[in-house]
């Protein structure tokens, strides 16, 4: 989805950088919805041309999240990228990641080799751990309801390959190396602060490294009735966005 | 099957999903999938979306929409309370049908909140020839009224379940549940051993009247419940008086799907409910013309 940049008013201009928004994927693709809905009204507000996209097998894009690999996803950040620059002709890009989302553009960036900014909110920084994480979550739940637990296929009301299974283990944000991007922005929502060693590693892949500690609710682990908008972060963005993009 | 966005409606457009079969079955109602809760047009776990696609494998052509202020509609400015909103925008999403593909009978489908806008945009619309209500509660009816059946389900679970447990024994000895609540729920249920209140009969006998008063309009309906989950109580509070009947009229059913939560997360229950329903639409007998 396309969401132009408003540039009605006396002094307003479109900016001169796209920016692409790469959701998480799975149940919490469905929680963050909304808040990152809201965001990229926010951008567009303020005259950045936004693109939202679901990844194969996700929203309301084609087939299950059974059919498709983690590479196909990584793929669909790339032609969402040409799609916004084809869209908004704007001369530079950024592409704005959450959880696996971030992961998967950042190998994007890697890949496209010609995106000016990133950022980079709460990546996965181990798939093995995030897929425990979310297999624990499935567990309980099938624990509750007496439903018999599934042959470790599901997670959470979504079917994965055991090659995709395979794929999201391997996430490993510390593997990737070399500059991606001329700046990025590592977004941390917890209350203890950015991982010292994912900073750190953050920083080999850019030329300078912005970190934005910002401690508010994990609101893809929300209910979409219980979530809260992440308003201080989607700021945080923006300024950043406002100040790098400039 | 293919499927196309829109944007619907004049005051407030809201952004849906037409899925059209590759065969449209022209017997069949056009399918309104409302948002249950907050969640956007795909559905809690993506539900909506995998039930408009086997829909339309039965030849149905169906609506997925945002209401306004959800998922990928814009918020109303008219500051239309919510029930009244949602009804009209349900209703404009019926007419744009209407003029675009002819469209004059719909089944509404809805989960929890979903399933309050179907019901009251049923009652305003005779275009309405079948909904689905699924773990339907509250019914926007009176708050004292919602709390006294909420209370018969807890205490259905404290006697059934909470009783014979014995880490619920021990949690109580240590201090960890909430007495408060406990202490209401057994005193509701003295008290409801004396007969039901006149506040709780009044809001019951006022909705079983839109329920019963929409079957004999004609309208099919099918109620679907998590096992255990406290829409059940409302529906028995509701209508355990007038099941026979309702029964009676070949166009009411219900049933309960076992091992789920309230939206239907994992995917074997998506699975159970999505059958439910595909097979409740195929079983009826849609030939009848405006529901008046």
């Amino acid at each position: 989805m396309y969401h132009p940049a408003q540039v009605e008013g006396e002094g307003r201009a479109s900016r001169d950088c796209g920016v692409l928004l790469c959701h998480p994927t799975g149940h919490e693709y469905i929680r963050c919805h909304r808040g990152l809905r809201e965001l990229a009204v926010r951008l567009a507000r303020a005259g950045f041309p936004v693109v939202r996209f679901d990844y194969a097998g996700s929203g309301d894009s084609t087939g299950e999240t059974s059919d498709v690999r983690l590479a196909d996803w990584s793929n669909d950040v790339r032609n969402a990228a040409a799609y916004l620059r084809a869209c908004s002709l704007a001369p530079t890009t950024c592409l704005v990641g959450l959880r696996l989302g971030a992961n998967l553009a950042l190998e994007a960036a890697r890949e496209l080799g010609d995106v000016d900014f990133l950022a980079l909110w709460q990546p996965v920084a181990s798939g093995a751990d995030y897929l425990a994480e979310i297999r624990a979550q499935h567990a309980e739940l099938a624990r509750e309801v007496g439903e018999r637990e599934s042959a470790g296929s599901e997670v959470l009301g979504f079917s994965y390959s055991d090659e995709m299974l395979r794929d999201i283990a391997g996430v490993d944000f510390h593997a990737a190396t070399g500059e991606v991007c001329e700046r990025a922005l590592l977004i941390d929502n917890t209350e203890a602060g950015l991982d010292e060693g994912l900073r750190a590693h953050a920083a080999t892949l850019t030329e300078e490294l912005d970190p934005l500690h910002v401690p508010e609710p994990r609101f893809w682990d929300a209910e979409p009735y219980e979530a809260v908008m992440p308003h201080h972060t989607a700021q945080g963005i923006l300024r950043w966005l406002e100040e790098t993009a400039e | 099957m293919n499927e196309r966005f829109a944007m619907i409606g004049d005051t407030a457009p809201v952004v849906a999903a037409v899925t059209e079969p590759g065969e449209l079955a022209e017997a069949l109602p056009t399918a309104l999938l409302l948002n249950a809760g907050l969640v956007h047009k795909v559905g809690p776990g993506r539900q909506t979306v995998r039930l408009a696609r086997r829909l339309a494998e039965r030849g149905v052509r169906s609506v997925r929409f945002d209401r306004s202020g959800i998922g990928d509609s814009e918020p109303r400015s008219d500051n239309l309370p919510w029930l009244e909103s949602s009804v009209a925008e349900a209703r404009e999403v019926m007419d744009h049908l209407e003029r675009e593909t002819g469209a004059t009978r719909f089944v509404l489908v809805g989960l929890c909140s979903g399933a309050i806008t179907g019901l009251h945009a049923a009652m305003e619309d005779p275009r309405v020839a079948g909904l689905v209500l699924i773990n339907t509660r509250g019914y926007e009816a009176s708050s004292d009224w919602n709390q006294q059946v909420m209370n018969r389900g807890w205490a259905r679970d404290y006697w059934k379940k909470s009783l014979f447990r014995p880490t619920s024994w021990w949690r109580a000895l240590t201090g960890r549940i909430q007495y408060r609540r406990l202490g209401t729920v057994i005193a509701r249920q003295v008290r409801g051993r004396f007969g039901a209140s006149e506040e709780l009969k009044t809001q019951s006998d006022q909705i079983a009247g839109m329920i019963t008063g929409l079957v004999d309009r004609g309208t099919e309906l099918l109620f679907v419940h998590s096992a255990g989950d406290h829409a059940k109580d409302f529906f028995d509070v509701i209508l355990e008086s007038r099941m026979d009947s309702l029964r009676a009229s070949g166009r009411f059913e219900s049933c309960t799907i076992e091992r789920t939560d309230h939206t239907f997360t994992l995917l074997g229950s998506q699975e159970r409910l999505i059958d439910a329903i595909d097979a409740w639409y195929g079983a009826r007998d849609w030939s009848g013309g405006r529901h008046e």
